[in-house]
């Protein structure tokens, strides 16, 4: 019997808490993808996956773990998998995503803090997810004040390292950038006992270009016309690619691109013609946040990309292979990641280039710029967002919402009316 | 998958044993989807993953599993 009870006792995780969250999943996965008609069948592993998201992942870990393997926790698209990787590490993304863990984190952070960092605050301390209890060792980053901050409150709980990302993009501070990478390989290779060589982080590099290159395959297929996958679907094939192992990952996603291209060769699509396209952009969306996507799908119109670390950034740009000094993979990977635009950077244009950009790829009707509250980035560069996309033509809203259904109604309101004035 | 209000779940040990019973059913012809276990049970009587089965699916279900000599 798959018990996963024995396992979550010895994380240490107060179990009777956990279980007021389990408790909740079933409904939410029921609600959000089984109403669905009509889903590919690559999804089956995805489903796989939620349904038992304590359970395998997190048996799989501790497995690795004990031949010795460590395992790094992290909470942003601009920390490098591959130096981990190299070192015979696993990455596993810790961003909390519900509103359940957010009491928690408010119990020591302000309440005017951005509920991803709550959530993700309070899931370790209060001991109810075993990904968090799992972790050797967090990797933090300086991307905004209010991680920065609550990396000094994790970091008396769990061993946590921080990579000072710029502020920045100027020469300089890929630079910069490429000596922080550097510096966090040095303490990865001393915190697992293993070595980074060249070889070794030339075929991470190549690994996790593989994954890359996966995910951007299934993205391709929301490009066309006749969609394939519904934007929740691909939200939760992107939200797990963010702790499954990265060679299954790319496998599974190759699988499900296979099966998307056959879809459109043969005109299958989830979506009758005509199906308003909306890109969203804005904050990320961890697991298990679904509020959003559902609301606008449930709403008559379909997402077909999302312009954010749960979305393209993760998986836009390569990382050069051709490298053969470790400072020369270092550099190469200072290049790729600084090309992710993320509103903690200025300035930040590069970010409304990839929008216009992606409106135009993905045939985009409307876009949808959302923030989680408090999230002083993301709620300020929405003004130079909506003005390029009223220049450009294109129809926007902006919108604020924090993890609880308490403002879903209005959401959906507003979302409604958007849609409707996109279908004239 | 609801008639008025009820669910028909088809519980596993593990699993691989849910992934197999999937696969059979899904060759089969009959309709069934991944989800999650209800929670009551799990841990007692069945691992995380279960097999959501369309009301008019389940004797077809039945007939499926007693003819692959599924347990």
């Amino acid at each position: 019997m798959s018990d996963y009870v024995s396992m979550w006792k010895d994380l240490g995780m107060d179990l009777e808490n956990h279980d007021l969250l389990c408790q909740v999943l079933p409904t939410a996965v029921g609600d959000v993808f089984l109403t669905q008609e009509n889903r590919p069948k690559g999804m089956d592993f995805w489903d796989l996956v939620i349904s038992e998201v304590h359970g395998i992942r997190p048996k799989e870990l501790i497995e690795e773990q004990k031949k010795g393997r460590k395992v790094f926790g992290t909470f942003c698209v601009y920390v490098p998998d591959e130096v981990v990787v190299a070192a015979n590490g696993i990455v596993t993304g810790l961003c909390g995503g519900s509103q359940f863990w957010v009491p928690g984190g408010e119990a020591v952070l302000p309440k005017s803090t951005c509920p991803l960092i709550k959530a993700s605050v309070g899931a370790r301390l209060g001991r109810t997810c075993p990904f968090f209890r799992i972790a050797d060792m967090y990797v933090g980053e300086t991307t905004c004040d209010g991680k920065k901050k609550a990396y000094e409150i994790l970091g008396e709980d769990v061993p946590l390292y921080v990579m000072d990302v710029p502020q920045m993009k100027r020469e300089k501070d890929i630079l910069k950038w490429k000596d922080e990478i550097a510096e966090f390989a040095k303490k990865v290779e001393e915190f697992t006992g293993n070595t980074i060589t060249v070889e070794k982080l030339n075929e991470a590099i190549h690994i996790i270009n593989e994954k890359r290159k996966a995910l951007a395959r299934v993205y391709n297929c929301r490009k066309s016309t006749c969609l394939p996958i519904s934007g929740r679907d691909a939200l939760l094939m992107m939200q797990i690619s963010f702790f499954d192992d990265p060679v299954r990952c790319a496998q599974m996603c190759n699988k499900l691109a296979g099966e998307l291209e056959q879809r459109i060769a043969d005109g299958v699509s989830v979506v009758p013609a005509g199906t308003k396209r909306i890109l969203v952009t804005g904050t990320p969306l961890a697991v298990p946040n679904w509020k959003l996507h559902n609301i606008i799908e449930t709403s008559g119109a379909a997402v077909v990309c999302e312009e954010m670390c749960t979305g393209t950034r993760y998986f836009e740009n390569l990382v050069d292979e051709t490298q053969t000094t470790l400072d020369g993979q270092f550099m190469a990977l200072s290049q790729r990641y600084m090309k992710t635009n993320c509103a903690c950077f200025t300035p930040n244009t590069g970010r409304i280039d990839d929008i216009l950009r992606m409106v135009k790829e993905y045939h985009v009707d409307g876009v949808i710029d959302c923030s989680l509250k408090f999230c002083c980035l993301y709620d300020t560069e929405k003004y130079s967002v909506s003005r390029a996309l009223k220049e450009a033509g294109v129809p926007v809203l902006s919108l604020e919402t924090d993890y609880a259904d308490t403002d879903a109604e209005q959401l959906r309101t507003r979302i409604g009316a958007f849609i409707e004035l996109l279908n004239g | 998958m609801d008639e008025g209000g009820l669910r028909w779940y088809i519980l596993f040990a593990n699993y691989e044993q849910g992934l197999a019973l999937h696969e059979l059913l899904t060759d089969a012809g009959v309709k069934n989807r991944i989800a999650p276990a209800p929670r009551a049970i799990q841990g007692k009587l069945s691992c995380g993953m279960s097999l959501l089965l369309e009301p008019d699916a389940v004797e077809d279900a039945r007939r499926c599993i007693a003819a692959h000599q599924a347990e």
